[in-house]
This record gives structure tokens, sequence and C-alpha cells, in this order.
């Protein structure tokens, strides 16, 4: 939660910056960002493949675990694909590239961003925020509702850092496990699918 | 996009590679912070100076909450089906 209110702060300043400032700044930005995405693609490669511990864990795991995540991405896109249809909604692989963010707003308006714009990075940013928010608040509601795996399926790839204590806290100590794999799991599947879907 | 990608597939293996030294890994982890923290900034000056961006803001969030409210509906369905068709039986046993 600090870290998002940190990440937060510095887009706020960033926004005030960017209509302060003379359109200078513009093009530097640009070109930063794409060099710093990079970065951050090597360093977030890096941290999954040293990490030695989560590769036997998902070697280990029971088949019937990977429904989980498989059940996060078909109801999010499934349920994204849909929004398409009401008046003024994004295109069809927009609302999906939107949703493929699974919660990680920071690398999936990034990309965004970079492949559609500011408008279609603004949305992504925003619809993602909300996501984690919505977990954040509604766990206990959505256990109650639709049992244990919903806050961990609705949190996406969020369900390995932040949204992990509410999880293990209302959900139980026995979905804390499931709720490490699933986030490992949607956190690789962001880039694959906003990349993906920004293609089309 | 596709660079990205295979960026990040490089990392992975550069990872698997250095797994010997855990503080290359830590490092690594250390860093994603600021860095994410360096790119929110340069997006919100790319957005901040994109005047259309700027005047479509409530717009732009009605879209943003609509697909968050469908991809979230369609994900507690979901997870509601793998629940009680696969875990419940062992959960409550």
């Amino acid at each position: 939660m600090k870290n998002s209110l940190i990440i937060l702060t510095f887009f706020a300043i960033g926004v005030i910056l960017g209509q302060l400032g003379d359109n200078t700044l513009l093009p530097a930005a640009d070109r930063v960002s794409i060099w710093v995405l990079g970065l951050l693609m090597f360093l977030v490669g890096i941290t999954l493949g040293g990490d030695s511990d989560t590769l036997r864990q998902l070697r280990s795991i029971h088949p019937r675990l990977l429904l989980v995540p498989a059940a996060t991405i078909v109801g999010t896109l499934g349920g994204a694909a849909l929004t398409t249809l009401l008046p003024g909604s994004p295109s069809l692989t927009e609302c999906l590239a939107v949703g493929s963010g699974f919660g990680y707003y920071s690398l999936s308006s990034v990309l965004l961003n970079q492949s559609h714009g500011a408008t279609l990075g603004t949305v992504a940013l925003v619809s993602n925020i909300l996501r984690e928010l919505f977990t954040l608040l509604f766990a206990p509601l959505l256990v109650r509702l639709a049992g244990p795996l919903a806050p961990i399926c609705c949190g996406g790839a969020t369900t390995i850092d932040t949204t992990l204590p509410v999880i293990a806290r209302f959900s139980g100590k026995d979905f804390i496990f499931v709720s490490i794999i699933h986030g490992i799991i949607i956190d690789f599947s962001v880039p694959v699918l906003v990349t993906l879907f920004s293609t089309l | 996009m596709f660079t990205i990608l295979t960026i990040m597939f490089a990392g992975i293996l550069c990872g698997r590679l250095t797994r010997r030294y855990p503080d290359i890994r830590r490092t690594a982890g250390r860093l994603l912070l600021p860095v994410i923290c360096l790119l929110l900034l340069a997006m919100g000056v790319g957005i901040g100076a994109n005047t259309q961006v700027m005047h479509h803001l409530s717009t732009l969030g009605l879209q943003a909450l609509i697909i968050t409210v469908g991809a979230v509906a369609g994900t507690i369905l979901c997870a509601w089906i793998v629940y009680t068709r696969f875990f419940r039986a062992h959960h409550e046993k």
C-alpha cells in the first residue's frame, strides 16, 4: 500500500509538471520512458528468473491450482470484451488490452502508453488502479458472495504483493500459497497479453 | 512491443544464470520501485502535457470504470465456478 502511494505521488508530480511545463519536456519524457521501460522489464526478468524457489514451487504444484489463474484470465477477458458493446467504449482489442493489466497498473499503463498513446494509457492506469482498490476494499464481501477464490482472482497480478495480506486475512491461511502461485502466473501473463492485444 | 518481451526474457535468462549470486536478484528487486516511479513520473509528464487527455479526463475515467466492472464481474463468476466445482470438496474436508 505504501509503495502504491509513492508510485501515485510520482505520477501526480509528473502530471503537474506536464501541465505547468512548456512542451519541450514531452519528447524528453517519451525518450526516457522507452529506455526505462526496457530496464524495468530486464529487472522484472532477473527477479523472476533468479528466484529458484519460485521455479521449484511452480514445477511441483497441483494442476488444480492452475485453474485459479485460468479463471482470472478467462473471466477478465470475457467481462472486458463485453464492455466494448456499450456505446462510446474503446474497441474490442483495446478493452482486452486494458483488462489484461490484471491490476498491474504501472506496467500495463506504460506499455499501452507506448503502443496506443496517452489516452489508452490513462484508461489502463485508472482501470487497473480501480481493480486493486476494489479487491482491497471488498475482499470480505467477495469471500462471502463467491468463495475464498474470488478475491484472489479479482486481485489479479497483485495477489503476490499488495493484496496478499487481505487475502490471507479473509480467504484464510490455506489460500496464501494459491494466492502467490496465482500472482506469479498472472504477473508473467501481463506483458505477454498486453503486448498481444496491442499488436492485434 | 515484442522488443520489450525479448528484454524480459533476456532478464529471466540472466537471472537463471546468476542464480548463485542472490545479491544480484536482491539489487534488481530493490531497483524496481525507483524505476517504476521514474516511469510513472515520465508518463505523468506525457499525460499532463497532453491537452486532449486532460480535457477528457472524466470520459476516460468512466471508460476505465466500465472496463473494470466488466472484468471484475467476469472474474468473480469464474472464480465462483472454479471454487464450487473443484475446490469446495477439498477445502471443507
